[in-house]
């Protein structure tokens, strides 16, 4: 079944964003349906965390519309947008003397009320997404005597306490070991499949995004260059052309999606060039 | 997305960790309000009974319970007590209370805003405007009784908001509001209002000692009208950063993310901005300028009672009140029939006390 057969959540539609002569984003558009996991990926200063920053409604676009269920996202407000989409930044800025509670807790703002009292259930909310993430047993901790990878859990787990249909993680695994990497973005695929969470992680790392999603974004100099499944993304010639750098791509031995290996100056020499 | 499967009912029947538990039924925060408001209580009643006549707290309980007409007691005291406790000390107990409140209470918003342990009540502007505005009132060739009961509070009050207004002005971006502009703005304007009252001073003759004395704070010409005058604008301000606490909780994570968390930021900001202002304004206008409590108050709300905005907000408004009722009190009988300024015991009283706490502090405060 095409993709485009199903209703768009998310339609980017020629992109603008920045200023000078070379913006941060430049015509850059697509589509993503309800369920999909789009990777975004590209080198630093690509424009990954800008487009992180149009879609969750935080960034004033110079030109093009991005919009979210049908709703041009520059008009909608904070509390609407918020209660269905949620964003896990690559830099949490956290206040170091709070509870990592009280942090997840956050997460329910869009679903408060004008007193913004927490009910029985926001509590039960907040509780049931620190379980998910493997961070309730910091419940009683402050957030300064967390690790990176404890406070970056904290804080997807406060995206999930937001209850979002879509989820916009940038960079969700830099501070974290293989395990947590692992464990995160099992957890984010799960939701996807149980509850038809539609997701777009920006990554760093080539190798787990062909592992996780059906479709990445390859973005360079604020341009889409590629947009389609990791095999067709992944080629040899747009990975040493995006990132400069010499590479082979194989294949993963159990699962056979694409593995990136960056090639040694010498060795690239010796294979003739 | 629903996250609530096998888990919820675990979640709302089982009982949670202590934060948890705290922040569900936030007993613990609501406790240290109660302490705090009997604080208060006990801070007016000492405070009633100290003074040039000294009325036993008995005697005192006595005179307010007839006076409120609960309970009909036979007068034991002589008529004197009850002048002085209706007429000059109950106002000022009120003023100082409310004074004290305001500061508190817009001490721990703009700490908040500003996410910044050093901000206070004065930070942009507020408390230069009201100087200045009381300066000219007080060098203004009207009697000195028309300035000082009429005059000196409006101009104050006038002089307080047109500098956050001018600040706010120069800081606003169509329709955003960038604080560090606003703090860079709120500091420029300030010190170009309290130079222009320096340079009044030094220019000024017999005036200088009245405008010192303004400029250091001081309850002396309290009276019921001044109280009531300033009761509104203290309540209404402080009801509203009530309101939003919550709304500073979601800052502390930056604007950026708040809005991301639903958050409508500028909106937050305007209020924040508006009320702390008015609270302070209002409190200036009747007091003068009395430093160290919107500064060091919520810091002692905070190391009581955690960085929850929902617990800082109401324990610096009425341990605010209580602080400065007890440092009026000193003020008034330390060298007594002399009084002192309020704002110089503040400071006195304030700071060892602050710095002792810091010494005993086991966690990060802000």
């Amino acid at each position: 079944m095409s993709p485009y057969a199903l209703r768009a959540l998310v339609e980017a539609r020629s992109l603008w964003a920045g200023y000078g002569s070379r913006p941060a984003l430049q015509d850059v558009s697509f589509t993503v349906v309800p369920g999909e996991v789009v990777g975004i990926i590209g080198p630093n200063g690509s424009g990954k965390s800008t487009l992180v920053r149009a879609l969750s409604g935080v960034l004033t676009l110079q030109q093009g519309a991005a919009s979210f269920d049908g709703q041009n996202i520059a008009r909608m407000s904070a509390l609407n947008l918020a209660k269905r989409v949620a964003v896990v930044p690559q830099t949490p800025l956290l206040p170091e003397s709070f509870f990592a509670y009280q942090v997840a807790l956050l997460g329910r703002t869009p679903h408060l009320g004008f007193l913004g009292r927490e009910s029985e259930r926001d509590h039960a909310v907040t509780r049931s997404s620190m379980e998910m993430t493997d961070t309730w047993a910091l419940a009683d901790r402050r957030i300064c005597e967390l690790s990176g990878g404890e406070r970056q859990r904290v804080v997807v787990a406060r995206a999930l306490t937001q209850e979002p249909e879509l989820l916009l993680l940038d960079e969700p695994t830099a501070h974290l070991d293989i395990g947590h990497q692992a464990a995160i973005l099992d957890l984010v695929m799960g939701l996807v499949r149980e509850r038809g969470l539609t997701v777009m992680i920006v990554f760093h790392d080539l190798n787990l995004s062909a592992q996780y999603c059906q479709r990445l974004l390859m973005l360079s100099e604020g341009q889409l260059l590629a947009d389609g499944p990791p095999e067709d993304v992944l080629t040899i010639e747009q990975v040493s052309r995006v990132y400069g750098v010499q590479a082979v791509v194989t294949t993963h031995p159990s699962n056979g999606a694409p593995v990136v290996l960056p090639v040694r100056e010498p060795e690239a020499a010796r294979n003739g060039r | 997305m629903k996250l609530l499967t096998r888990t919820e009912r675990a979640a709302t029947t089982g009982r949670g960790t202590s934060v948890a538990e705290r922040q569900r039924a936030p007993a613990g925060s609501g406790r240290l309000v109660v302490v705090s408001m009997i604080v208060l209580g006990v801070a007016a009643l000492v405070a009633a009974s100290q003074g040039s006549v000294a009325i036993p707290i008995t005697t005192l309980i006595q005179i307010l319970i007839s006076k409120l007409g609960i309970v009909q007691v036979e007068p034991s005291w002589p008529q004197s007590y009850e002048t002085i406790l209706l007429a000059i000390r109950l106002p000022r107990i009120l003023l100082a209370g409310l004074v004290g409140a305001a500061l508190g209470a817009a001490g721990a918003a703009y700490q908040g805003l500003f996410r910044n342990p050093l901000a206070d009540p004065y930070l942009i502007g507020v408390a230069s405007g009201a100087g200045l505005g009381a300066t000219i009132a007080l060098l203004l060739p009207v009697t000195a009784l028309v300035s000082s009961v009429a005059l000196v509070p409006l101009m104050a009050f006038v002089g307080a908001l047109s500098t956050v207004t001018i600040a706010y002005g120069v800081a606003r971006i169509g329709r955003t509001l960038p604080i560090p502009t606003l703090l860079l703005a709120g500091i420029a304007i300030a010190s170009l209002a309290s130079s222009t009252t320096s340079f009044l001073m030094a220019m000024s003759g017999e005036e200088l000692r009245a405008i010192f004395a303004w400029l250091m704070g001081s309850f002396a010409l309290s009276s019921w009208q001044r109280a009531l005058g300033a009761l509104p604008y203290v309540a209404v301000s402080c009801a509203v950063l009530l309101i939003m606490a919550r709304s500073l909780n979601v800052l502390q994570v930056g604007e950026e993310e708040a809005r991301q968390l639903g958050l409508n930021t500028e909106r937050t900001k305007l209020i924040l901005v508006i009320f702390s202002s008015l609270a302070t304004a209002a409190a200036v206008s009747v007091s003068g300028l009395i430093g160290f409590v919107g500064l060091v108050v919520p810091h002692v709300a905070r190391l009581l009672g955690g960085p929850d905005y929902r617990t800082v907000l109401p324990v610096s408004a009425v341990l605010g009140g209580a602080f400065l009722i007890c440092a009026d009190t000193l003020a008034r009988t330390l060298l007594s029939p002399v009084e002192m300024p309020v704002g110089i015991v503040t400071a006195f009283t304030g700071a060892p006390f602050f710095l002792f706490l810091l010494r005993q502090r086991k966690q990060e405060l802000f």
